[in-house]
């Protein structure tokens, strides 16, 4: 059973942190990782697959057979003046731009948005850029005042609005199979190559405490 | 015997949460009854269409004895109003395109009790405003200024003719009992904490007074507490846990059963959502566990009628070759499912809900891309 360090350390802008936005400024997207969603969600988990399964093939997983993961959720909320509208998808089976057709899941994903890490106690990567696709919608209303708009078929997040990613689904995880016992800290990078518009990206990064 | 508790809800993104009461008249879609004291129900078939604004920053609708009501905020927040009356079995527009107020949000929703109306619409500048409204839309009075009540609400009548208005204050869930004035009677009744994320609230009006429902976004739960008329409780804060995500959460009652259906879409494998539902009982113990109502579906919201529930969604085409469309299904008390095709000119929709009127639950929607009108009065009969 993994233990979880009680204090998130949260990089950048927590809930009551918010930076204030220039009246002049221009409309812009802020993502924004959710500490509140995402903190205590760690769990370690074991799982086996195939050579076939998904997770194989989209590299959620460093080998066939039984694996050792750290899963976790991952809740990205835009707290800023603009949607992100990601636009629609390509024809089903192209790639074009952010978005990656999965031949797996049949579906189009948005490629690198997030990117997951372990860290050990001295800040050193143990297991580097886990880049996890995502299928960027409005799943939970942080704020209220705007309609949803965006799902899998219209991909973004409105404003007030946040795409959520549960612990329990697919590929939200690090596999940590072949990590020594110790206390590590997890890192969930928002946008890490900086593809989308942001107002702010002192608040796209969640890291947490774990003791595996 | 003509019902006068008639209501519902709404929420941000149109969908609505929707309550009942005991029917008077259970046989729902059927042809107008000579006999009842007052209008029929809408006819089974071809949905009734009317044409309303097309920037939809919210929607609303809202059943009356001898009618309904639909509403829209706009991007720049004016709040428009339309007023429909069953005129021989057929729906008559009688008020088309009323500005009502503005400074207004997405977050709309409205009951009434008998003809009259509370429409509740959260304010960009914050707070909540409650606008008390005959059948023609005038404004009755003046406004209710709620400044500590967030939108994100859902108002319900009860069976005792009052009104339930739900939001959140201090980022709690609360509910007060309003008056057809739309003043507070009882209230600032409030469950959980802010910590607990509170989103999608919801009133719902059950035979024992009223519900209060929520998503729990530290949890990923939804919840559920139940009180009397006076809001005194009944059974306290319990989470509807379905062992995964439960993404927009939305919450019906059937008097008929005494039990609640909730609804949610949730991630599968594939990371495509699915539409699930679970129902409890008056204890909020579980009576249905989970089960898949549509594969490739979100922002389900759902009503009751005196056999079962209603469901209505978003679905869409996992290979994103054709549209979303608006589907339905039926769902029986001990969950089983039976999809209920809804008629469209081909447009994707864009909001909707259901609202209950005397025993008739009515897919009130609206669509965008499609020709001819883009609002859809759909009775959902068996």
């Amino acid at each position: 059973m993994i233990r979880v360090a009680s204090l998130a350390l949260i990089i950048g802008a927590c809930g009551d942190n918010i930076r204030p936005i220039p009246a002049d400024a221009p409309a812009l997207p802020d993502l924004a990782v959710v500490p509140g969603q995402m903190t205590g969600t760690e769990a370690i988990t074991t799982a086996s697959f195939d050579g076939s399964s998904c997770e194989v093939v989209e590299g959620c997983v460093d080998a066939v057979g039984e694996r050792r993961l750290l899963s976790f959720a991952t809740v990205t909320e835009n707290r800023g003046t603009a949607d992100l509208d990601l636009g629609p998808v390509p024809p089903p089976g192209v790639s074009s731009g952010i978005f990656v057709w999965s031949p797996c899941h049949m579906h189009h994903h948005v490629i690198g948005y997030a990117s997951f890490d372990l860290l050990d106690g001295s800040g050193d990567v143990v297991i580097a850029g886990h880049k996890q696709a995502f299928c960027l919608e409005d799943d939970e209303q942080i704020v209220p005042g705007r309609r949803s708009q965006f799902t899998c078929t219209l991909q973004g997040i409105t404003v007030g609005w946040a795409d959520v990613y549960a612990p329990d689904l697919a590929c939200e995880w690090i596999d940590v199979t072949d990590v020594p016992s110790g206390t590590y800290t997890v890192r969930v990078s928002i946008d890490p190559n900086e593809m989308f518009p942001d107002a702010d990206r002192t608040n796209n990064v969640w890291v947490d405490t774990v003791v595996l | 015997m003509w019902r006068l508790g008639i209501l519902l809800l709404a929420t941000a993104c149109g969908r609505f949460g929707f309550d009942d009461l005991p029917h008077s008249n259970p046989d729902a879609g059927t042809a107008p009854d000579a006999t009842d004291a007052g209008p029929p129900l809408l006819a089974c078939g071809s949905p009734t269409r009317f044409t309303i604004g097309t920037d939809q920053q919210g929607f609303a609708s809202i059943a009356r004895d001898n009618g309904f009501a639909a509403f829209t905020s706009d991007t720049p927040g004016a709040l428009w109003g339309w007023s429909f009356e069953l005129d021989g079995g057929a729906l008559v527009e009688t008020a088309d395109d009323v500005q009502l107020g503005s400074g207004v949000s997405a977050q709309l929703g409205g009951a009434a009790v008998g003809e009259q109306m509370v429409l509740a619409g959260g304010l960009t500048a914050g707070g909540t405003k409650l606008f008390s409204l005959d059948a023609s839309l005038d404004v009755i009075g003046t406004p209710n200024m709620l400044s500590n009540d967030t939108a994100a609400t859902v108002p319900v009548a009860s069976s005792t003719g009052l009104l339930a208005f739900a939001s959140t204050q201090g980022g709690a869930p609360a509910i007060d009992v309003v008056g057809t004035d739309g003043m507070v009677v009882d209230g600032d009744t409030t469950v959980g904490s802010a910590g607990d994320m509170p989103s999608y609230v919801a009133a719902v009006a059950t035979t024992s007074g009223f519900a209060l429902g929520y998503a729990d976004g530290t949890t990923g739960t939804a919840k559920l507490a139940t009180f009397d008329e006076h809001l005194d409780s009944l059974v306290a804060d319990t989470s509807i846990d379905a062992g995964t995500y439960m993404e927009l959460p939305w919450f019906a009652y059937s008097a008929a059963q005494n039990e609640f259906l909730v609804v949610w879409h949730q991630k599968n494998a594939t990371n495509d959502d699915d539409v699930w539902g679970m129902i409890v009982d008056q204890t909020l113990t579980t009576v249905v566990a989970p089960f898949e109502i549509s594969p490739y579906s979100t922002n389900a919201v759902a009503g009751a009628d005196a056999t079962g529930f209603w469901v209505a969604y978003d679905t869409y085409d996992p290979t994103m070759m054709s549209p979303n469309k608006m589907a339905a299904s039926r769902v029986t008390p001990s969950g089983q499912v039976t999809a209920r095709p809804v008629t469209s000119s081909g447009g994707t929709p864009m909001s909707w809900m259901l609202v209950e009127r005397d025993g008739q639950v009515v897919l009130t929607w609206t669509e965008t891309g499609g020709s001819g009108p883009n609002l859809y009065f759909d009775p959902m009969c068996s």
